[in-house]
């Protein structure tokens, strides 16, 4: 099962020279990476990959592994700070990231964001390790029926993120899911709603739109009104808040497993999309954790949930990726092809042939966190003083890096644009309280239910939705999810 | 307020009303599910444009506003009359920043407009302004182009 | 401090000008007498880039000092994106990249896209990749006959642009009533559809479906593009011992360097032989023999002459394809 000698001898390798200046460098970058909105932890791999040429394989692989695995935390940084993702996944983290800012709590926020990340992180590796056995099994009980599913689970957030405004979370999320159908239909490859520019062919890209809505939109509020992100009369940050962000996040040992468990179940599926899994799991915190009111403005909680399973899923993406050749993730696919470039060949013999790869993947993936997460910890009050400066320093600076994170993204100026007119519409939506998350879940998930529905119904019968298993208990969560609420929403009522 | 809120509204029912009509030339199986959606969603978008009418006063919005404070997506404070010239004007800097990069390329555009924004606008001093942008441009440099090599828009001018 | 601060203003605007200035400037008698910039039309990791990143790699030590190669990836509607930036750059020898093909083909026949593939002026072919008929494990089929004479068989793809478009003409070739499942997100999703049950059959390059052969959780029906069987397979025939022939002369993927039009003939030949050089070079053949890629070089007027063959038979199987693309 797990060669425990194996495991021992990549750890001394990882830990000792030149093992160690490479876990060091690569976490250090990948945070950086990560944190910058436009780049990410995929981005830093792409620059690292030709530097790793003349190495040997498992000093590449250490390296961009430990690269990939920090730029998850370094997403969040942004994400609590200036209330935008540092990458796609970190977007649930904004929820209850941001408002935590906003009351001056941002040094707690980082502080639970490190602690969550990292101990999701290493749940997600051994949660990955001990499927490595039943990985097909696993993969071959989601199909169509259970994709639909998913991303109808993903859709119900929206009802869960409005809270009391329903019915402009249902509208802004109608209008994400129209926006999601512009471009090719995945089925019959029909244009639709893109008006002759072919630039709208692939649809509307979701990182400059989730900029534009989050970040510009804030930025513009900033400057307008004129404060800090943090409110006025909050305590400045310090190591303290820190301290209490790590204390409260570890108490919440319970919610991390499971969160860390829906983010690896959710990274080893692939096709789903790993930005589903922070919304998802938040989701999950909100309705099983006590006391749920905060959730939305500024429970540490959410913040803890979507990060852990952020890393998680990064685990999980491991398996499909090593045993099938076959991503899991965007960048996972930027690693499999560094894999290759090696000479490494993926697929059922990894485990058997390249056990030692594996096991650095691994230990990379668990190294780069606590590097992370100690550097993290130590620079979180500095970097959290970005809360207190003034907005006209921030918010044009804000805006610059969302353009050019932008453009960085295809080199096409219509990344550009699509920022700022989302921009535009993030900050008129933010005045007459439309739920911008909304929005961006259905952006995210509207074009996957259209086309899971279609295949599944394309292949069988519909019936197949409460015969499969997995499909019919997803069925059932999302009835329990949306009848519980309206239940309780009359009971007050009468 | 209510009259501003009524207008946006107004605009997403356009672009509703646009998506439904332009689905409408696709073919059936194409155009099924975009058609149920944006017709959920326009119901929908009636409904609140009817709330919105019939909450006469504005003490009542101003009761939503603040229990929902904290929200990500609560309003900002104050009144919107009062700060919409201020909007408008940084709108106008934001396109105007588009219309620079776009104009005459990344490199130039960034120092030059955030120099202008901070000195004119923000009224901050020549050194804060100039040490700005500098720093700025220098690190976005040598971050995006020195280390990615991302072939930065030249701008149509130059 | 004043006249610290006023230098300081006029230099670093100096300095802003001579960015732009200095390289519109330079003559362009030598060539080359810049970076290169190579355009990939899908996300760093995939099959085009690694073949590019490799290639690009090799390729430095045949270029004058101080001259690097910039892998650029410009993804977007299968590669459309890339060619259309490569088509309409300056036809100087600076900018070219990498074609799939004929997979962009198809989008010419239907749409107007801004390029035309007949006018590109082809480097080389570093690939041509033969196409693997595979059925799942799990289906009832095992032979060409088998699904031959079946009444429905699914196949799962991900739609019919790139080099998916050849499946229904492959299906109309062979005879075979075929389903098509679309949709998928990608070619990676699409096999494991087929390997989970949910389709039948998937026709993929041989580079991509081989991981899935091996471990049979896809079984080998028909080699397409490959007038010899495959070592790794040898039970698999090739479409020319099965009958027919057509297939292999329009069923693979190219993996087909090229820039603009119109590029003055010097600079064609240099790069034409620069990529020649760079294929046939030791240390890139043994990074493809390492890391299982496959290669098999082809210079520019080959690739012309492939192309135009290829090309014309899409053009002979047009009505097939308007069924599903229109």
């Amino acid at each position: 099962m797990i060669e425990w000698g194996l495991m021992g001898s990549t750890l001394m390798e990882m830990l000792q020279w030149p093992g160690i200046v490479y876990l060091l460098s690569g976490s250090i970058i990948g945070m950086i990476f990560g944190a910058i909105p436009g780049l990410s932890g995929t981005t830093a791999i792409v620059v690292l990959i030709p530097l790793t040429f003349g190495m040997p394989p498992t000093t590449a692989m250490l390296w961009l592994a430990a690269a990939y695995g920090a730029g998850t935390y370094g997403g969040a940084i942004p994400a609590i700070l200036i209330n935008t993702p540092g990458e796609p996944p970190n977007a649930a983290t904004v929820i209850d990231g941001y408002p935590m800012a906003k009351k001056g709590k941002a040094g707690v926020a980082l502080g639970a964001a490190a602690t969550a990340s990292t101990l999701g992180g290493f749940i997600g590796l051994f949660i990955t390790l001990a499927m490595i056995p039943i990985i097909n099994r696993f993969l071959m009980a989601f199909s169509y029926q259970e994709f639909f599913m998913m991303a109808m689970l993903g859709l119900c957030i929206i009802a869960v993120v409005s809270g009391g405004t329903l019915l402009k979370g249902l509208v802004a999320g109608g209008l994400g899911m129209m926006l999601s159908f512009v471009g090719f239909d995945p089925i019959n490859s029909v244009l639709r709603f893109t008006f002759g520019i072919q630039y709208l062919w692939d649809g509307i890209p979701v990182v400059p739109a989730l900029f534009g809505l989050l970040a510009i939109g804030e930025a513009i509020v900033l400057l307008s009104r004129g404060h800090a992100i943090a409110a006025e009369h909050t305590a400045p940050p310090s190591r303290r808040q820190v301290l209490t962000g790590i204390r409260q996040t570890v108490a919440q040992w319970f919610l991390i497993l499971r969160s860390s468990a829906l983010g690896t179940f959710i990274g080893a599926v692939p096709g789903v999309g790993g930005t589903v899994a922070g919304f998802l799991a938040y989701m999950q915190a909100k309705n099983t954790c006590r006391n749920n009111q905060s959730f939305g403005k500024g429970d540490i909680r959410g913040v803890i949930a979507s990060e852990a399973a952020n890393d998680a899923k990064e685990g999980g993406a491991l398996l499909p990726t090593l045993a099938f050749g076959i991503p899991g993730s965007s960048g996972m696919a930027v690693l499999l092809g560094a894999l290759t470039l090696h000479g490494l060949d993926v697929g059922q013999d990894i485990f058997v042939m390249h056990l030692d790869i594996v096991y650095m993947l691994i230990m990379a993936g668990l190294g780069c966190h606590v590097v992370a997460a100690i550097i993290g910890l130590s620079l979180a009050d500095k970097v959290a003083i970005l809360t207190r400066i003034r907005p006209t320093l921030v918010g044009p600076v804000i805006f610059i890096v969302c353009i050019v994170g932008s453009y960085a993204l295809h080199n096409q100026m219509g990344d550009v644009f699509v920022c700022i007119i989302f921009g535009l519409l993030g900050y008129e939506m933010r005045k007459y309280r439309y739920p911008r998350i909304a929005l961006i879940l259905g952006l995210l998930l509207g074009n996957m239910a259209e086309t899971s529905l279609r295949q599944a119904l394309m292949m069988g019968s519909a019936w197949k939705f409460v015969t499969r298993p997995i499909s019919l208990s997803m069925l059932v969560l999302i009835v329990l999810l949306l009848l519980i609420p309206t239940i309780k929403y009359f009971r007050k009522k009468a | 307020m209510k009259r501003e809120e009524l207008v946006f509204n107004l605009f997403l029912l356009a672009v509703l009303v646009l998506m439904l009509v332009v689905n409408f030339q696709y073919r059936p199986r194409a155009r099924r599910i975009p058609m149920m959606t944006g017709l959920c969603t326009l119901g929908l978008l009636v409904a609140v444009n009817a709330r919105t009418i019939k909450n006469r006063t504005r003490d009542e919005f101003e009761k939503q506003s603040k229990s929902h404070a904290d929200d990500l997506d609560a309003p900002p404070q104050g009144s919107n009359a009062i700060y919409a010239k201020k909007e408008a004007v940084i709108i106008l800097w934001l396109i105007g920043l588009t219309a620079l990069m776009y104009l005459i390329g990344f490199l130039i555009a960034i120092p030059l407009y955030l120099f202008l924004f901070l000195y004119v606008f923000a009224k901050e001093t020549w050194k804060v302004s100039l040490g700005m942008s500098v720093g700025v441009f220098a690190v976005i440099y040598v971050i995006f182009v020195k280390i990615l090599n991302v072939h930065v828009h030249e701008g149509l001018l130059f | 401090m004043k006249k610290l601060l006023s230098a300081a203003i006029i230099g670093f605007f100096l300095f802003q000008g001579a960015l732009l200035w200095v390289p519109a400037n330079v003559k362009a008698a030598d060539f080359p007498s810049k970076n290169l910039e190579w355009y990939v039309g899908y996300s760093p990791g995939g099959g085009f880039d690694t073949y590019s990143r490799a290639l690009a790699k090799y390729m430095q030590k045949y270029l004058p000092k101080g001259i690097n190669i910039i892998i650029i990836n410009r993804p977007g509607a299968a590669s459309q994106e890339a060619a259309t930036t490569i088509y309409n750059a300056e036809p100087d020898g600076h900018t070219f990249g990498i074609w799939p093909m004929p997979g962009l083909y198809t989008p010419q026949m239907f749409f107007s896209p801004k390029y035309d593939v007949k006018k590109v002026s082809w480097f080389g072919t570093v690939l041509v990749e033969p196409m693997v008929v595979a059925v799942s494990a799990k289906s009832p089929y095992r032979t060409l006959k088998d699904l031959q004479q079946a009444e429905n068989v699914r196949v799962t793809l991900t739609g019919f642009s790139g080099p998916e478009v050849v499946v229904p003409i492959t299906m109309e070739i062979l005879g075979i009533k075929a389903q098509f499942i679309t949709g998928h997100k990608g070619s990676g999703e699409a096999m494991l559809a087929a390997v989970r049950g949910d389709g039948d059959l998937v026709i993929y390059t041989y580079g991509s479906i081989r991981k899935l052969l091996k471990s049979k959780q896809l079984l080998p029906v028909l080699l397409m593009g490959d007038k010899t069987r495959n070592p790794e397979f040898p039970d698999m025939p090739t479409a020319t011992e099965a009958g027919y022939a057509e297939l292999d002369d329009t069923v693979a993927v190219y993996r087909s360097i090229g820039g603009p039009p119109n590029l003055p003939s010097d600079r064609l030949a240099y790069l034409r032989d620069l990529l020649w050089k760079t294929m046939n070079d030791d240390e890139f053949k043994a990074w493809a023999e390492k890391a299982k890629r496959d290669i098999s070089p082809m210079n520019g007027e080959e690739t012309e002459k492939a192309l135009a063959k290829v090309l014309n038979q899409y053009d002979k199987y047009r009505p097939v394809l308007e069924k599903y693309i229109k």
